[in-house]
């Protein structure tokens, strides 16, 4: 159960953008297929992280992101979404493979809250 | 009333940057030693501190070890009576090794005459560690016949990361409905480049062959 510390890790990098931690309202990244991530348990922790280190409760949004394969029996293309996908065209397992290692934060959502003149 | 708005802030960073960076310089640390690290990961018990007792029996002082472990310094001791220079790290409760956890014992281990190998076993574990650069020049997975012939395509990170496939244990092959073809297959299909040791450190099985092979990769990087 890594994710924690990798949820710990991309709220370093907010930490780092906004000059400290901020309520933050969501969050974006990318998960490769090949990352050794997952996704489930990495949306489970970031909240959890993000509370601990003074950042709120963000909801963490998860794009999963397949692995690019290249059947080596039959040469079709296709998107390995799990290691267990077969080739669509003819079945074989035999393929190359590229990408699907994104480990990414895309982006965050701030929570501002404008300042308004003092009604008494 | 106050109310809330929302500022979306771009970020689009690789979410382990931090930790990549130290791997680098522990990566020029190394060359600048002239050690060649290899990142060794499995499951627990598989085998990797066996495997590194007899690789140190063989190499002597040509090889050192860090040693990752949640908990405790046994097995630095173990490598340590079998004569291995080992230090361990105790990442006191991390699944994993990160670069940090390398970067602070490099000096330690490398010590005033650096070893040609530097083992860095990880913690027992197939999917963590995978996620986190070490500074390591490969990766080596082990997997040992026990634990089944179906895991390469659940543990998928790592076998496609790992430059090296090591089937350990495999004296008890005769005892087991272990297909090794559909492990070496499986992790093909993962990494092409994959190349698979069979060895078992009981009988001695396979070991000449994976010792000349890192000897091989250490003797490659000293003329590079």
């Amino acid at each position: 159960m890594h994710e924690l510390s990798v949820a710990e890790s991309m709220l370093d990098l907010v930490a780092d953008r906004l000059g400290g931690p901020r309520p933050l309202v969501a969050a974006t990244a990318r998960v490769g297929v090949l990352s050794g991530v997952d996704p489930q348990a990495l949306e489970f922790a970031f909240p959890e992280a993000a509370e601990a280190l003074g950042f709120g409760r963000p909801a963490l949004e998860i794009r999963t992101v397949p692995a690019r394969a290249v059947c080596r029996a039959c040469a079709a293309a296709y998107a390995m979404h799990d290691a267990f996908a077969v080739c669509p065209q003819c079945g074989a397992l035999e393929r190359t493979l590229e990408g699907g290692d994104d480990l990414c934060l895309e982006s965050v959502e701030v929570e501002e809250i404008p300042h308004e003149p003092h009604v008494p | 009333m106050s109310r809330t708005s929302r500022d979306q802030v771009s970020i689009d960073q690789p979410v382990l940057s931090k930790n990549d960076r130290i791997a680098a310089e522990v990566r020029k640390r190394l060359d600048a030693a002239g050690a060649y690290a290899v990142n060794l990961i499995s499951s627990p018990g598989s085998g990797k501190t066996t495997l590194l007792e007899v690789l140190g029996r063989r190499l002597g002082d040509r090889l050192a070890v860090v040693v990752g472990d949640v908990q405790t310094r046994r097995d630095a001791e173990r490598l340590s009576e079998a004569g291995v220079r080992a230090v361990q790290v105790e990442t006191g409760g991390a699944c994993h090794l990160s670069a940090k956890n390398v970067a602070d014992v490099l000096d330690e281990v490398l010590g005033d005459r650096p070893p040609e190998l530097l083992m860095i076993e990880n913690v027992g574990n197939l999917v963590c560690p995978a996620s986190f650069k070490l500074g390591a020049h490969m990766k080596a997975a082990m997997l040992s016949l026990p634990e089944g012939d179906d895991k390469v395509l659940k543990y998928p990170s790592i076998f496609r990361q790992s430059r090296v496939l090591v089937l350990s244990k495999i004296d008890l092959l005769p005892h087991m409905d272990f297909n090794v073809d559909r492990v070496v297959r499986e992790c093909a299909s993962l990494n092409e480049g994959c190349q698979t040791f069979c060895v078992s450190a009981r009988t001695g099985e396979g070991m000449d062959a994976l010792c000349a092979f890192l000897l091989e990769r250490c003797a490659e990087r000293a003329t590079a």
